[in-house]
């Protein structure tokens, strides 16, 4: 009895596959099926008015197949150099359609050379379009319980037994290209509880723990594809790239300085950058986001920053965002920043010399954790245009002692971190796919550093290395409407972080527990321990619903690809068809 | 530059019964620069930036025809050379990309700040002097807006300096300063020549730009901030946003102010800062005391001017009103 023999079915993955063909090539035309297996394929093609070549080096599936009426050919895809002439022998050396290898890559010891031959092959066959599905090793069922040591290998499913190759979606997408096959569409099968949601009551894996929640959310940042069983993807034949380029990429910066301007204040942003170009170490690069589409904008900041000397300048790229709002340019220079590290400075800042080295060097002593710094404060007032001076200090700059040590509870209340005081390591943004929230209006770097420092912890290196100026015109003082906007986007950032769970760090127990205490003493017409306040409550009633209807659609999905294989399902399909043409569907 | 003619000497401009701090103002436009910078143990990196962007300033200064020719003289006050032969040519270079001579001196002794820019000034034929520190980098206007602020009548003009701004005051219509920062500071060479340059008999460190900014002042000159001519000068605070001021300063800081006070004729602030140090001085500021009595009693202070010649300003234990 043959290995694998499933059913086909519109959500299966043959379906799907079958599907993908549709959109790329009319019918008619020889099909070939790599690895068919005991494929259900065969039929469905040839009604559709393909022929079909199944493919594989399983000779009792070729004979179940071949009793069927399906051609067969015997091709052992392991020895690469023989793939490409097996094949012309077996199509005669005629033009091909389509190739479709479905669950057959992952069984592969070598997928990139047998990818490699198989576009070979299709030049010389008529280029034609190739459908591949691929189990997702990364789904978030196997990350889970990977993390607390279990891989149960299965004989059927995403940890089938001869499963050698492992796929992720990056290397689906980096082998495919690689070989020479570009994507045209995907229809990846997605399910919410693959074949690997076992133990169900296991804490990671059931929905509405604050263990899986997080992973999950956690999953759900690094790539879309948390939940994809199957990579179903149609790709077209091209040139292959000449293999990897071989011009040595230059190592990154360490560190990558996003300044945000607007262009308004030249004389400031030339105090910015001064300070940025007598910085004591040039590991690093400063990308300068223009927030204006003028054109003559980013010549004039391009005239500035070149009467620097060529050994800064060359280290300054200049970008452009036209629209958008405060937070969309420093989204635009944390997607360009190619450091380790990524520092932001307002461009009516300045920093001491020693800033990019003690980012530097708090880096290396805590790799991966969001490194940060001592700003003084000073309060100035801008000078107009045709002042003596382009600013006025009227303070002595001042450190504020009670910011020495990052507390995260205290920052849940208050920003006691300037955006020019902390740096996020750039993984954040490339793995977690970290960016500002770009809905803020303001506060937009406090909602940044809690959301880092959440996963990544903060270290502190309790040096002043920047100078926060704080402008003091005596007219721009607080106004009622932007105090409301303050109010309504405090709020915002608080209840986007109350739908996830939060970590906190060690000794948060007992911070929490003085805190209650405090609260109580300052309110001593002692009420009992009040109840929860409400949009807490129904919040927790909304997730609970969602987890619900959650559950409920996954149950649906189960059912649907239970009826769809269902022999009763297949053969009403003729007369669902006349129902569909009569409702006008396709 | 089509116009320019060569510097004339000033003897032939004297008509007679002119005073003679006017022909000081009478240089020819553009001017010669020299940029002077006076090294104590500085690190090759850190001198290479300075220079690289003093020479960026002075090349700017040159295409907008704000000054004619610049040298660069750098005066070695070190121990030991810090530039050897290869790394002082690559200086040079440096420099010369720019368009702008360099020269580098071992002056074989630590002349202090004050006497290694009388040193370099001693053969200098530019019209203008730029007194720049080693740990500074030069925004690439400072010398084009430094100049230009050198109207009639001004003999010195200091440049704001950023992270941490000067807390001098200064009149916002005029500019018009106390005195001016040897951070960053330039001066007509004439008007220099003419007071004696620093005080290098009394100051080492410290106070010898007071004193000469002071000097400058009782002569007849003005001395001005700039603020729109920028440079950045290391300095830094600590994890409190206390200055991170090394040692040497505070010796020199308290003998500075003991000679300042003497020299302008203050016995109150003398006595008054004499009397701190006895009671609450940290070590180095009691030997500046001690150092201060030793040379009174050998004679070498100096020579009092009666009224401190109506410039000198002691308020809050600073050589100007502080505007924070």
């Amino acid at each position: 009895m043959a290995r694998y023999a499933f059913q086909y079915g519109p959500s299966t993955t043959y379906g799907r596959a079958k599907r993908l063909l549709d959109t790329a090539i009319s019918p008619g035309g020889l099909v070939i099926d790599l690895g068919s297996g005991v494929s259900p394929l065969g039929p469905v093609l040839r009604e559709a008015g393909f022929d079909y070549l199944a493919v594989d080096n399983d000779r009792v599936a070729l004979e179940e197949l071949s009793v069927r009426g399906d051609k067969v050919a015997l091709v052992d895809l392991a020895v690469e150099d023989g793939i490409v002439s097996a094949l012309e022998s077996a199509t005669g050396g005629e033009p091909v359609a389509a190739i479709v290898a479905l669950d057959v890559i992952e069984h592969l010891l070598r997928p990139e050379a047998v990818l490699r031959e198989l576009h070979r092959f299709a030049e010389g066959a008529g280029m034609p379009p190739l459908i591949v599905s691929i189990p997702n090793v990364a789904h978030y069922d196997l990350a889970a319980k990977l993390l607390l040591g279990r891989w149960d290998v299965t004989e059927t499913g995403l940890l089938d037994v001869t499963h050698v190759s492992l796929f992720t979606g990056e290397r689906v997408e980096r082998v495919m290209s690689e070989a020479g096959w570009v994507e045209r569409g995907r229809d990846d099968l997605v399910l919410h509880h693959s074949d690997q949601h076992e133990p169900a009551n296991q804490p990671a894996l059931a929905p509405g723990t604050p263990l899986s929640t997080l992973l999950t959310w956690l999953r759900g940042q690094a790539d879309p594809y948390g939940r994809v069983n199957q990579f179903i993807r149609l790709y077209s034949w091209s040139p292959t790239l000449s293999g990897q380029s071989t011009a040595k990429e230059p190592s990154p910066p360490g560190v990558s300085v996003v300044v945000r301007t607007q262009g308004r204040r030249d004389d400031l942003l030339t105090d910015a950058l001064l300070s940025l170009a007598a910085q004591t170490t040039s590991d690093f690069e400063i990308v300068l986001v223009v927030h204006d589409p003028r054109p003559e904008m980013v010549h004039r900041l391009r005239g500035l920053v070149g009467s620097f000397a060529p050994s800064f300048s060359r280290r300054v790229r200049i970008l452009q965002v036209g629209h958008g709002g405060r937070a969309r340019p420093l989204n635009a220079g944390l997607e360009a920043a190619a450091g380790d590290l990524i520092a932001f400075l307002d461009d009516d800042d300045v920093v001491m010399a020693n800033w990019v080295e003690t980012i530097l060097d708090g880096g290396r002593e805590r790799p991966g954790h969001v490194v940060r710094l001592l700003t003084a404060d000073q309060k100035f007032v801008r000078g107009g245009a045709a002042a003596r001076a382009p600013l006025e200090p009227i303070s002595a700059p001042h450190v504020e002692v009670p910011r020495r040590r990052f507390d995260l509870i205290r920052h849940l209340a208050t920003n006691r971190t300037p955006i020019c005081s902390f740096a996020i390591p750039r993984r954040l943004v490339s793995d977690f796919g970290l960016r500002f929230r770009e809905d803020l209006p303001v506060l937009e770097d406090w909602d940044l550093l809690l959301r880092a420092s959440v996963i990544c912890g903060v270290h502190d290196t309790d040096t002043t290395a920047a100078l926060y100026r704080r402008w003091t015109d005596g007219s721009a003082s607080f106004d009622s409407e932007s105090r409301e906007a303050w109010r309504t986007a405090r709020a915002s950032v608080h209840m986007h972080l109350d739908r996830l769970p939060l970590l906190l760090p060690p000794g948060s127990v007992s911070r929490l527990v003085e805190l209650q205490a405090t609260a109580r003493k300052t309110s001593p017409a002692a009420k009992p321990a009040a109840p929860r306040p409400a949009p807490a409550a129904e919040l927790a009633e909304l997730s609970a619903r969602h987890a619900k209807l959650q559950q409920e659609n996954r149950m649906l999905e189960r059912r649907i690809g239970q009826l769809e294989t269902s022999t009763s399902w297949r053969l009403t399909a003729p007369i669902r068809w006349l129902l569909d043409r009569a409702r006008g569907r396709r | 530059m089509p116009g320019a003619s060569e510097p004339v000497p000033w003897t032939a401009l004297l008509p007679s019964g002119v005073d003679p701090p006017e022909i000081w103002n009478a240089v020819p436009s553009p001017p010669s620069l020299r940029v002077q910078i006076v090294l104590y143990r500085t690190p090759v990196d850190v001198l290479g930036r300075t220079v690289e962007s003093a020479s960026i300033a002075a090349r700017r200064a040159q295409d907008a025809g704000a000054v004619d020719s610049t040298v660069i003289a750098v005066g070695d006050s070190s121990s030991s050379p810090v530039l050897g032969e290869q790394q002082a040519r690559n200086l040079e270079a440096v420099a010369a990309s720019a368009g702008v001579r360099l020269t580098y001196a071992f002056f074989q002794g630590n002349l202090g700040s004050a006497g290694g820019s009388n040193r370099l000034a001693e053969d200098a034929e530019e019209d203008l002097l730029l007194v720049l520190n080693p740990d500074t980098y030069s925004s690439p206007d400072l010398v084009s807006r430094l100049v230009a602020a050198l109207e009639p009548g001004i003999a010195a003009v200091d440049a704001r300096q950023i992270p941490l701004e000067h807390p001098k005051a200064y009149d916002v219509s005029t500019g018009d300063t106390s005195w001016a920062s040897g951070a960053c500071m330039l001066i007509r060479r004439a008007a220099f020549e003419a007071v004696g340059g620093f005080d290098t008999a009394h100051f080492f460190l410290h106070c010898d730009d007071v004193d000469l900014s002071w000097r400058l002042r009782i002569d007849g000159h003005r001395v001005v901030t700039a603020p729109r001519a920028v440079v950045f000068h290391d300095k830094r605070l600590d994890a409190t946003g206390r200055s991170l001021a090394p040692e040497i300063e505070r010796y020199h800081g308290v003998l500075g102010r003991l000679l300042l006070a003497r020299r302008y004729d203050r016995p109150d602030i003398l006595e008054a800062t004499a009397s701190w140090v006895r009671s609450r001085g940290a070590d180095p500021q009691r030997r500046a005391l001690a150092e201060f009595e030793l040379r009174r009693d050998e004679g070498r202070l100096p020579e009092v001017i009666p009224e401190g010649g109506g410039v000198a300003t002691f308020v809050n234990g600073n050589y100007a009103l502080h505007r924070f």
